[in-house]
């Protein structure tokens, strides 16, 4: 049964709250997550929550993978990573390129690899947020 | 109702052919008939037109045995609940923008919940949390504006809708 009450097909003050809530929101996430950058020492390979590579980014390298959809190519180069290759549709993981500082993650939730950028200091933790 | 399934449908279809700058920001246009169908029905029709929509979409790209449409069964619906729980008890504080915007980040932030729950067991996720709402947070207004035109067309013309007020 519907009752009497009738919607605002205008902006409300309730909505503009809302937004900018969300806003400044993921701004402050954004801004907590990216100057904390310091380089990356290695990359922890992960499938399923558990590791399965860890890689040392001072070594150029390209090693190969075995993910739920299929092998996937990864590649070191300068201190940097990137998936060469993945056998995912999207390649969502692929277009990411390469990436360097401690904290970032390179996804392919197809194939369900997780690749860390981790640094030397801590082997589990990347990033203390205060 | 199954106008706003195929609507939802048409433009589902129409968007996926533009290619996108975030692969995993789909503009949610289709949201637009999920939302229609919370104003001029009721919440348990939304969520039909959402779980036909998505599975309907699935068929027709052929994505059915793929994770993400399981995702975004499980988005599109807690959206569409969440939208009709809106709709229900706060239409006094949002307006269709408002609930629009709330749908548009519930779909997202669920996406990317379950993706971390279900199929890649990694909290570091979170860090993708900003890229997730920001971009329903545009969607949102978008989907609103247009909902919201088209809802005051149908009062112009058909003289339907009694319960939206400019």
């Amino acid at each position: 049964m519907r009752s009497r009450m009738k919607i605002p097909a205008c902006v409300t003050a309730a909505d503009l709250c809302l937004i900018g809530f969300l806003f400044l929101f993921s701004i402050a996430l954004l801004t907590m997550t990216t100057i904390h950058r310091r380089p990356g020492t290695g990359a922890s390979i992960e499938t399923d929550g558990r590791r399965i590579a860890l890689l040392d980014l001072s070594k150029n390298q390209v090693i190969t993978i075995r993910g739920y959809l299929g092998n996937m190519d990864i590649q070191v180069q300068d201190g940097k990573i990137r998936v060469s290759s993945s056998p995912c549709k999207q390649k969502i993981c692929q277009h990411s390129g390469y990436r360097s500082k401690a904290g970032d993650i390179i996804v392919c939730v197809p194939n369900k690899i997780v690749i860390r950028i981790i640094s030397r200091n801590d082997k589990t933790l990347d990033l203390i947020t205060g | 109702m199954a106008i706003l399934t195929v609507l939802g449908l048409i433009i589902f279809i129409a968007e996926s052919a533009v290619p996108r700058p975030l692969p995993w920001a789909k503009p949610g246009l289709s949201n637009i008939a999920t939302v229609l169908a919370i104003i001029l029905y009721n919440t348990r029709c939304s969520v039909l037109v959402v779980i036909l929509r998505v599975t309907i979409a699935a068929f027709i790209f052929g994505t059915l045995a793929n994770p993400a449409f399981l995702l975004s069964l499980a988005a599109g619906v807690a959206a569409a609940l969440v939208m009709g729980f809106a709709y229900l008890r706060l239409r006094r504080i949002f307006s269709i923008i408002g609930i629009s915007v709330i749908g548009a980040v519930i779909h997202n932030v669920t996406q990317l919940v379950c993706a971390d729950i279900l199929l890649v067991h990694n909290s570091h996720l979170f860090y993708l949390l900003p890229w997730m709402i920001l971009p329903a947070l545009a969607s949102g207004v978008i989907v609103g504006i247009i909902t919201v035109s088209i809802v005051s067309l149908l009062q112009k013309t058909l003289l339907i809708v009694s319960n939206v007020v400019n």
